[in-house]
C-alpha cells in the first residue's frame, strides 16, 4: 500500500491492527521523515523509530525506496499500546495526520466480498472444520462479524483459508510443497478424521486443538501452551467466535514467534544457570558445526535425573526455533523449566563441558 | 469388590495386577478381560468375558457390588466399550470409586487423546512410572509389576545382544528402535567384540511372545537395548535387570526421577544412551567385556534390592491408595 502526501512517501507492507511494518521517505531530503509518529485512539503517541530491515523484494519495487537505508518500521502493536487498537494513525510532526486504520479499512470494503475463502500461501493459518462443528460455527459467525479477516495485508502476510477436510484434500499437494502452516481444529470432530485420513497434516502443520482442551495439549509440542499464555484467561473458556478471534489475531500479530520458525538460524537464547567459563565458545563452536538440538543442558557432571537440575551447576540455552513451543515458561528455574520441556514432548540434550 | 476392567490383557498386566490388589486389600478383586490377543499370547484367568452371552448383565451384578473399579487402556469407540462405561459409570454404587489406567502415549493408537478421561468423570488416572508421567501430570504414578522368574537349573548367558522390540513407526512415542537402528547395529556386528544381534523374530518365529518366553531367553542373554529414542523406558529394562542383562536405555531424566521417585531407588544401573551412535560407541568399546560383566552384577544386586515383584505390588498398591 503507498501513500504519497506533500511531503513524505510511506509504503506500507503489512497493516492491520497487530502490526505496522513499512517503510517511510522524505523526498527531499532522501531521508526518513522524522518526527513521524503513531497514534492510537485513546490519544497514546509513539514515536517511529527507523531501522535497517529487510524488506521483500516486492515491496522495494513498488515504493522505490532504499532497502539499505535506515527507512524502515517493523511494529507490533499489541505490545506497544498494551491492547489491540480500534485505530492507528500515522502522524508527521505531531500534527499532520497522513494514514488512517480505520478510514483504509472502510475503503478497502469493496475488496473484502471479492476475497477468496480459501487463499493458499507460503505461510498458512487454516481453520479446518466439518458441517455440525462447533469451530464451524464459530467460523461463519466471524465472517459476518470481521469479514477483512480474511484479506491478506490486514493479517501480516499470513494466508488465512477456512476449509472442510475435502478442500483440504484438493490443496493437499500446495499446502505440503508450499506451506508452512498452522492447523485450528477441534479435538471432537475434526483431529479424529485428520489422524485417520489425513496423517500427512499432523506431521507437515502444527495442529493447535481449540476448545476445552486448548489449555491442556501439551503433547502437540508446547505451541498451544505459549498461545494460551497469549490469549490470556478466554484460553479457559469454551470455543466461541471471541475466542477464535483471539487466537487468529495472536497468530497473525506475532508472525515472527509462529511462523518460519524452521527456517531461524541456530541462534541460541540464554535460558537460566550460570554460565561458566568456556560455555560461550562452546556454544559458539556448536553453532558453527550445526548443532540443532531445541535444549542444551551443559553441566560440568552428567545429568541422568531431572533431580539433579534442583540447584545444580547447569546452564541451558534454547534454538530459538523452539521458542513457539517454550515462551511461556521462559524465564523458570531449570527443574521447571525442563520438566514442563519434557511434558511438551521436547529433547533436551545434555552436553558436558 | 475391586474390578479391574480391560479390553485385553495390557501384555498380562491386569491378571498380575488383579492378584495382588486382591492379596493388599484383602478383598476379592477380579480382572474382566474382554478378549485376547489374536494368537491368545497371554492366559486370561476366568477366560474372555465378551464370550459370555449376556456379559454386560453380569458386568451390572459385578459393578453395582465394586468399590473401587480402575478401567485400564479402554479408548476405541467400540459399541462393546461404549457399553463397559455407559454399564460402569451408570451402575457402580455412589461411593465406589473409578480410575482409569493409562498404558500408552498420546496421540497414536490406540491411546489418541485420552477421550475417555474428556469424556467420563473418573475420581483419578494412573500413569506406569516410566516416564508416562509427562502425558497426565496429575496422574498418580505407579510401578509396572514384572514377576520374578527363578529357574530350577542353571543357564549359562550367550554373547547375544538382543532388541526386542519388533514394531516401530515415525510416532514420536513409539520409534523405540527404527529399521534403520536394526540396519545400523547389524552393520556394526562385527566391530561389537563378538557379540551378535537377535530379535524376538528370529528366536521365536513370531512377533507375540510371553512376559515368561522373554524371560527365560533373557536369562541366557548378555545384552539387551531397549528403547533408544523417545526417551521412555519399557518393561525390557525391567526384565532385562531382573534376569542380570546389561541393558542399554535411552530413558531422558524424566524418565528417570518419575521412576526413582515412584520406586523409591537409586538410579537403575542401565547404560543409559542418546541414540544408536552410542549404542555403537559402547558396543565397538574394547573394554566392553568387563563392561558387561560389571553392569551385570550391579544389575542382578539391584534388582534384589528394588525390583522384587511383591515390593513392585506393594508400592503399586500404596501409591493406589492416594488416588483413592
Amino acid at each position: 500500500m503507498l501513500i504519497y502526501d506533500e511531503h513524505i512517501q510511506i509504503c506500507l507492507e503489512v497493516a492491520s491492527h497487530f502490526r505496522l511494518r513499512g517503510c517511510a521517505f522524505d523526498p527531499r531530503t532522501r531521508a526518513f521523515p522524522e518526527p513521524l509518529a503513531i497514534t492510537n485512539a485513546n490519544g497514546k503517541v509513539v514515536t517511529i523509530t527507523p531501522k535497517r530491515l529487510f524488506s521483500d523484494p516486492g515491496m522495494q519495487a513498488s515504493g522505490g525506496l532504499f532497502a539499505d537505508e535506515e527507512l524502515s518500521f517493523d511494529l507490533q502493536l499489541f505490545d506497544l499500546f498494551n491492547e489491540k487498537p480500534q485505530d492507528v494513525k500515522i502522524t508527521w510532526k505531531n500534527e499532520h495526520e497522513i494514514w488512517s486504520l480505520l478510514e483504509s479499512l472502510k475503503s478497502d470494503v469493496s475488496q473484502i466480498g471479492k476475497s477468496p475463502k480459501i487463499e493458499i500461501g507460503r505461510r498458512q493459518l487454516i481453520v479446518l472444520s466439518e458441517r455440525g462443528d462447533p469451530l464451524r460455527a464459530c467460523v461463519d459467525r466471524l465472517h459476518e462479524w470481521q469479514p477483512n479477516m480474511m484479506v491478506k495485508p490486514y493479517t501480516s502476510g499470513i494466508s488465512m483459508a477456512f476449509m472442510d477436510m475435502e478442500t483440504l484434500r484438493e490443496h493437499e499437494d500446495e499446502i505440503l510443497t508450499h506451506a508452512e502452516s498452522i492447523v485450528l481444529l477441534t479435538h471432537e470432530q475434526t483431529y479424529p478424521l485428520v489422524m485417520r485420513e489425513e496423517p500427512w497434516l499432523a506431521s507437515s502443520a502444527a495442529l493447535v486443538l481449540v476448545g476445552e482442551t486448548l489449555k491442556t495439549d501439551g503433547w502437540l509440542g508446547g505451541f498451544a501452551n505459549v498461545l494460551s499464555s497469549f490469549v490470556g484467561p478466554v484460553a479457559d473458556a469454551p470455543l466461541s467466535p471471541h475466542l477464535l478471534y483471539m487466537l487468529l489475531s495472536h497468530l497473525v500479530g506475532y508472525t515472527e514467534l509462529f511462523f518460519d520458525t524452521h527456517s531461524h538460524a541456530d541462534l541460541y537464547l540464554y535460558q537460566s544457570g550460570d554460565v561458566f567459563s568456556g560455555v560461550d565458545e562452546f556454544v559458539r563452536e556448536q553453532v558453527q558445526e550445526k548443532m540443532t538440538h531445541d535444549i542444551v543442558v551443559m553441566s560440568k557432571d552428567r545429568l541422568v535425573d531431572l533431580r539433579q537440575a534442583k540447584g545444580g551447576d547447569i546452564c541451558i540455552v534454547v534454538n530459538q526455533r523452539k521458542l513457539s513451543c517454550l515462551m511461556d515458561i521462559f524465564g523458570k528455574d531449570p527443574y521447571t523449566f525442563l520438566k514442563e520441556a519434557y511434558q511438551r514432548g521436547l529433547k533436551p540434550q545434555n552436553i558436558v563441558i | 469388590m475391586i474390578l479391574l476392567i480391560s479390553e485385553t490383557p495390557v501384555a498380562g498386566t491386569v491378571a498380575r495386577l488383579a492378584k495382588w490388589l486382591g492379596h493388599f486389600f484383602g478383598k476379592p478383586c477380579h480382572p474382566i478381560i474382554m478378549r485376547n490377543y489374536p494368537n491368545n499370547s497371554f492366559r486370561i484367568p476366568m477366560g474372555a468375558f465378551s464370550s459370555l452371552p449376556a456379559w454386560p448383565d453380569v458386568l451390572k451384578d459385578l459393578v453395582e457390588r465394586a468399590e473401587l473399579i480402575v478401567i485400564h487402556n479402554i479408548y476405541a469407540k467400540s459399541q462393546a466399550n461404549n457399553l463397559i462405561y455407559d454399564v460402569v459409570f451408570n451402575c457402580a454404587p455412589p461411593t465406589a470409586k473409578i480410575l482409569f489406567q493409562v498404558h500408552s502415549p498420546p496421540l497414536e493408537a490406540p491411546g489418541g487423546l485420552y477421550r475417555p478421561l474428556n469424556d467420563y468423570p473418573f475420581h483419578g488416572s494412573l500413569v506406569i512410572a516410566q516416564g508416562y508421567g509427562r502425558f497426565l501430570p496429575d496422574a498418580v504414578s505407579v510401578p509396572n509389576v514384572v514377576p520374578d522368574a527363578t529357574y530350577p537349573f542353571a543357564i549359562r548367558k550367550d554373547r547375544t545382544i538382543l532388541l526386542p522390540h519388533m514394531r516401530s513407526t515415525e510416532f514420536r512415542w513409539s520409534g523405540k528402535v527404527t529399521e534403520a537402528d536394526h540396519n545400523r547395529l547389524e552393520e556394526s556386528t562385527p566391530f561389537s567384540n563378538g557379540y551378535a544381534v537377535t530379535n524376538i523374530h528370529e528366536i521365536f518365529g513370531r512377533e507375540a511372545v510371553t512376559h515368561d518366553e522373554v524371560m527365560l531367553r533373557l536369562a541366557a542373554t548378555s545384552i539387551v537395548v531397549d528403547d533408544i529414542n523417545t526417551g521412555l523406558m519399557h518393561q525390557t529394562t525391567i526384565e532385562g535387570l531382573k534376569t542380570g542383562c546389561y541393558v542399554l536405555s535411552g530413558a531422558d531424566m524424566y524418565t528417570i526421577e518419575q521412576m526413582c521417585e515412584t520406586l523409591k531407588m537409586d538410579v537403575p544401573p542401565v547404560e543409559l544412551v542418546s541414540g544408536i551412535n552410542d549404542v555403537i560407541y559402547h558396543l565397538s568399546d574394547p573394554q566392553l567385556d568387563k563392561r558387561v560383566h560389571e553392569m551385570r552384577e550391579k544389575a542382578t544386586a539391584f534388582s534384589e534390592k528394588y525390583l522384587a515383584e511383591e515390593r513392585l505390588a506393594r508400592i503399586y498398591y500404596e501409591q493406589l491408595k492416594t488416588a483413592l
